[in-house]
């Protein structure tokens, strides 16, 4: 008895004990259903944040001073110093009314030669890096700009051969035949990758090399066929790149098509990240895909064709300070394309600056970006291999 | 109610052999769901680009209120119709806010950019989706998961009546797969219309509402889920012995497949 008395006990306490954990169960399950329920996505949530961003009003007023700065700079440096007292006051004598304190060569240098140059590099820089940041955003491909898609080689043979027939005098004509050849090249090297269905960045930038060398090619034929003793010289300055030669007189007829341009590409920049997220998500996000992408792709050759007119073949500004830029203040195009004007015409002022300065004699402009801008660009290439 | 989505008799082919899918009509209310079924190469994803306006059927219509979708501007048709896709990949490294506003594009005109009133829904979609903590990182280095989020967030940002999802869940763990459809269950509690092509027949049973199964030799069938879902026709659609059983610890049917 007193065995099965001990057993039925300890079956009891067993009993017991396994209710208790079924109850515990139960109420474990009932913690975690309503912990699951309030769960949602918090779950995954990373400790992290993103850095928030300067604000774009503060990094322009930076850009612009710095801007007005080297521009001073620059019309006072030179083979034929002016001091920046004289500088300033022939600068603001339309608003004073000063006539006087200055001698008439300080006069002619400020006014004819160094301002023009000033206004010159501002605009090509700001043209070719804005081109360079909307062929970037259009054709989703951080590696192309003017030179690398062959444009800026296309709108040289297109202003050559302008000069070749005798229509070099005639600047609205030079860019006419500029932005032709800049356009047909656009084409062209947009064509390559649809015909091999390959969309990769490399093929688009191989594509380039291919159209670019082509028209380079061309350009040399033409020096060969050229009157050496007119046309031959005006054709090699292109080529080199230089706004020595600049006057108002030039400026007048670029300068109107490249800020039109350069407004268009203004207004639409938020259109730039659309389009920029490929085919389909721009066209479900109601972005009339055909029409914009034209706009945007002529607006941009517009502004290296009269860039090229104004200054030639200048390579690399328009590939390296979108990326320059987007290191300052992010991808977003918003944000992005006023940045780029501004660092690209304060990088052009430096760059004209070290090619009147460094030597007895001046160098070409195209030397200097293709020193500066291979380096860099070699350098956020691997930079950005290690972020991707 | 009236309809947001008629589909009347669609179909399409590549070529005049090879249908993709055919008999495709169904209609689709403010709040309601739609699942579609079917195997790898039936047709799932070409349906869907053909609802969103971005495929042309080669016989029938979808009308949006009434409309042919393909009358509609891109503009207009973006403005009724979101599509979340499978694996956003995005070239740049925008943020996670600068991405969301994106949704607001078809309200934004060509020379314009977005305004405040516009951040402000970006800044409701993130509160939405509990984002706050990413909102400033950029989209390219986000998880999948946390990708999935972004992309419905920006549907919401959008604010169309109806939401197409391409296999919003193949690409998540179990977890994330559980959380991105109660999210999208909720979309329709809000009274979205949803479509969502997914290759899990679970989920057309949690989810209720509608299912259409397409396999390669054209539809099999579409209805309600509760009565369209059997396990002959999920064996039949997918090639292989299915079962739907009622499992009683989670209170509803479950598909389940026998052993290998």
């Amino acid at each position: 008895m007193d065995e099965k008395e001990a057993k039925a006990a300890a079956a009891e306490i067993a009993r017991e004990q396994e209710l208790a954990r079924e109850e515990e169960l139960a109420a474990r399950h009932a913690k975690w259903a309503k912990k699951g329920r309030k769960e949602r996505f918090a779950a995954e949530d990373r400790t992290i944040e993103g850095k928030k961003q300067v604000p774009l009003v503060a990094i322009l007023l930076f850009l612009g001073a710095v801007v007005i700065v080297l521009s001073i700079i620059s019309l006072c440096v030179g083979r034929f110093h002016v001091d920046i007292q004289t500088t300033l006051r022939i600068l603001l004598s339309p608003f004073t009314g000063e006539t006087d304190g200055w001698t008439a060569n300080e006069w002619t240098v400020i006014t004819t030669i160094r301002i023009p140059r000033v206004i010159a590099a501002c605009l090509v820089g700001a043209a070719l890096a804005l081109s360079g940041a909307s062929y970037q955003g259009v054709f989703q491909n951080p590696l192309v700009s003017p030179d690398i898609l062959g444009v800026s080689y296309g709108a040289c043979v297109g202003a050559a051969l302008a000069i070749l027939l005798n229509l070099g005098g005639n600047t609205i004509l030079v860019q006419l035949f500029a932005f032709v050849g800049g356009i047909i090249t656009v084409f062209v090297t947009v064509s390559i990758p649809k015909l091999m269905h390959r969309h990769s960045n490399v093929v688009m930038v191989l594509s380039g090399v291919i159209v670019g060398g082509f028209m380079s090619s061309i350009l040399g034929l033409m020096k060969y066929v050229a009157d050496p003793d007119t046309q031959l010289q005006e054709i090699t300055y292109w080529q080199l790149g230089s706004i020595a030669k600049v006057d108002f007189d030039l400026l007048l007829y670029t300068a109107p098509v490249m800020i039109v341009a350069g407004i268009i590409l203004l207004a639409m920049r938020w259109r730039l990240n659309l389009i920029s997220l490929g085919e389909e998500e721009a066209r479900s996000l109601g972005v009339d895909l055909r029409k914009e992408r034209l706009i945007i792709i002529v607006a941009a050759t517009i502004l290296t064709a009269s860039a090229v007119s104004v200054a030639g073949t200048i390579g690399w500004v328009g590939l390296i300070i979108p990326h320059m830029a987007r290191r300052l203040v992010g991808a977003d195009n918003k944000r992005l394309i006023p940045t780029v004007i501004l660092v690209a015409m304060a990088f052009m002022l430096l760059i004209d600056l070290f090619a009147r300065n460094i030597s007895g004699w001046e160098v070409p402009l195209g030397v200097l970006t293709g020193l500066i801008g291979a380096p860099l660009f070699g350098y956020i290439l691997v930079r950005q291999r290690e972020v991707d | 109610m009236t309809a947001l989505m008629e589909v009347k008799d669609l179909a399409f082919r590549y070529t005049r052999d090879r249908m993709i899918f055919q008999n495709v009509s169904f209609e689709l209310v403010p709040g309601e769901i739609m699942c579609l079924l079917g195997p790898n190469g039936a047709g799932k994803s070409t349906l869907l680009n053909c609802l969103a306006g971005l495929a042309h059927p080669t016989h029938g219509v979808v009308e949006v209120l009434g409309k042919n979708v393909e009358n509609y501007s891109a503009r207009s048709l973006a403005k009724h119709i979101g599509y979340v896709r499978q694996n956003i990949s995005v070239t740049y490294g925008y943020t996670v806010r600068e991405y969301l506003v994106m949704g607001a594009a078809p309200r934004i005109g060509m020379f314009s950019s977005p305004k405040k009133e516009d951040y402000e829904r970006v800044a409701e979609a993130i509160e939405d989706l509990s984002l706050q903590k990413l909102a400033d990182r950029a989209v390219s280095k986000l998880s999948g998961g946390e990708r999935q989020r972004v992309a419905i967030a920006r549907a919401i940002v959008q604010n169309p009546e109806i939401i197409l999802f391409d296999e919003p869940t193949s690409a998540l763990d179990y977890g994330n797969q559980i959380r991105v459809m109660r999210t999208i269950q909720q979309l329709c509690e809000r009274g979205y219309a949803v479509i969502m092509t997914t290759h899990n027949p679970d989920q057309p049973i949690l989810l209720g509402g509608k299912v259409a199964m397409l396999n390669s030799s054209g539809t099999l069938a579409i209805g309600d889920a509760e009565k369209t879902l059997t396990g002959e026709r999920l064996s039949e659609l997918y090639g292989t012995d299915l079962h739907l059983v009622f499992v009683n610890e989670v209170d509803r049917m479950a598909c389940v497949s026998s052993k290998l």
